[in-house]
């Protein structure tokens, strides 16, 4: 049994029959080759595999891809295609060394934008409960936290619109 | 590490993960969802946020044949005040924690939401999958019980409303009968002046399944710091969550002091009956929720202290 859904996905629109066993991850990672959006322990305890829905940071891997229908997702790779460069988020990890292994990255990245989205002016506490859904087995947080919290200062220029 | 090797460990990957087949059914009304659950029950399952059922589903040990996704049906999801507090069973965790109707009226529900698991699952998971799933260490079960709240089970002919402390049975297992839905949960408005505190012990700072958990609802008089009013409930330290009446009985009419806090913690251990798994030890369960007690008791007194030298001062 398949069933019709549409989705938007980084500002475009699918429109696809899908087995409903499918779940988001699979659908963003196999069947349109998003492979930004990672799988880690597929139990949602890890935040690898977070992508922001309707606004609202959610685990990939627990939600079935049928749910998504008539929702806006925002993956990793729809934070560069926006505005064609790179999100501030993303230059403030860069620049302050927050990624080893890079696996958590996308996940940790898209958990602080939604962050920055509802709360513009996080505290560090703000920022640490945001990403508390995200392990990072480099054991790399201070640099992560930092870079979020770099992140809103002027110099990122950070668009909330972006 | 050769290639076909790499395959075979990917193909296991997916295979280990895969989730049984099911029928997919998306209801638009009440109405639908209930007349369908009747007739697929017991075979079918209801899909609300699924944080819960996904993870069973992909190891399969749970394999519906039929998945009902009821989060199609409008209404369910509201927060509304009339008489009382309703809370849609589609209600989000996170839309609990954030919900400024309940932080006026019964703070701790939204203490209780924020304690439960991290954002990514806040924005998934719903209240009434909390409860129908009926884990003993439910931090929302311990809240809802010391505010009296009752349940909304609906089926395709009649509805009932049943307190929370009749709810639970076992671990993962509660009183819904396989035909029935649970769409609510109700909050009477006459304790909510009561002062609150919610406790939970979990492993590290991760906000993860509690160790044990305490709810306490208070009312005790300004002046002679006497207990009129008080409701303690546990998570964690039975088989299901528990309300603890004797321990409430115990304590109005005394003043908080330490003889009765001991007296109070015994009366509390006698009530509860913990086991031991992964997360602790039977004995630790019991020394901690004493300790959880005594803590909350105090804190709660001690506010009262406060609100006295704020008004002398």
């Amino acid at each position: 049994m398949k069933k019709e859904i549409r989705v938007k996905i980084n500002g475009e629109t699918y429109s696809m029959d899908i087995d409903p066993r499918m779940l988001l991850v699979e659908f963003l990672r196999e069947t349109l080759g998003l492979t930004g959006t990672k799988v880690g322990c597929g139990m949602g305890e890890c935040g690898s595999c977070t992508v922001i829905v309707n606004g609202e940071a959610i685990n990939s891997c627990l939600t079935l891809a049928v749910d998504v229908h008539g929702k806006e997702v925002m993956t990793i790779e729809g934070l560069y295609r926006v505005a064609n460069k790179l999100h501030p988020i993303q230059e403030s990890f860069i620049n302050n060394g927050a990624i080893q292994c890079g696996f958590c990255t996308p996940g940790m990245i898209l958990a602080a934008k939604a962050l920055l989205d509802s709360t513009p002016n996080p505290s560090i506490t703000e920022i640490k409960g945001a990403i508390a859904g995200n392990i990072c087995r480099c054991t790399g947080y201070k640099k992560i936290i930092e870079s979020i919290s770099h992140a809103i200062s002027p110099e990122y220029n950070i668009c909330h619109k972006d | 590490m050769p290639k076909q090797i790499l395959l075979l460990f990917e193909l296991e990957m997916v295979i280990g993960m895969t989730i049984k087949e099911f029928k997919y059914h998306e209801p638009q009304s009440f109405e639908e969802a209930s007349v369908l659950l009747d007739r697929l029950a017991p075979d079918a399952i209801i899909f609300a946020g699924g944080t819960d059922l996904l993870p069973l589903m992909k190891q399969n040990i749970i394999n519906p044949r039929h998945l009902i996704n009821i989060k199609s049906i409008s209404g369910l999801d509201k927060i509304t005040v009339d008489d009382k507090i309703n809370i849609g069973a589609l209600s989000k965790i996170g839309s609990i924690e954030k919900s400024q109707i309940l932080k006026e009226k019964c703070n701790i529900l939204t203490v209780a939401a924020s304690h439960i698991a991290y954002a990514q699952i806040q924005n998934l998971g719903t209240i009434g999958g909390n409860i129908c799933n009926a884990s003993p260490a439910s931090d929302f079960a311990p809240a809802l019980m010391i505010l009296d709240s009752n349940v909304e089970i609906r089926n395709y002919k009649e509805n009932k409303v049943i307190s929370i402390c009749d709810f639970f049975c076992g671990p993962g297992m509660t009183v819904l009968q396989p035909n029935e839905i649970l769409t609510g949960i109700q909050i009477p408005q006459q304790n909510l002046g009561m002062r609150s505190t919610f406790k939970k012990l979990c492993s590290g700072t991760a906000r993860g399944c509690a160790i044990v958990n305490l709810a306490i609802l208070a009312d005790i008089d300004d002046s002679s710091r006497t207990v009129n009013d008080m409701r303690i409930a546990v998570g964690a330290m039975g088989p299901t969550p528990i309300r603890c009446i004797e321990t409430e009985k115990l304590l109005v009419g005394n003043k908080i002091e330490k003889q009765i806090l001991k007296e109070a913690c015994c009366k509390l251990v006698g009530e509860t009956d913990p086991i031991s798994d992964i997360r602790a030890s039977k004995d630790y369960r019991i020394e901690m929720i004493q300790e959880i007690l005594k803590d909350a008791l105090l804190e709660t007194s001690r506010r009262i202290e406060k609100i006295e030298k704020r008004n002398q001062s």
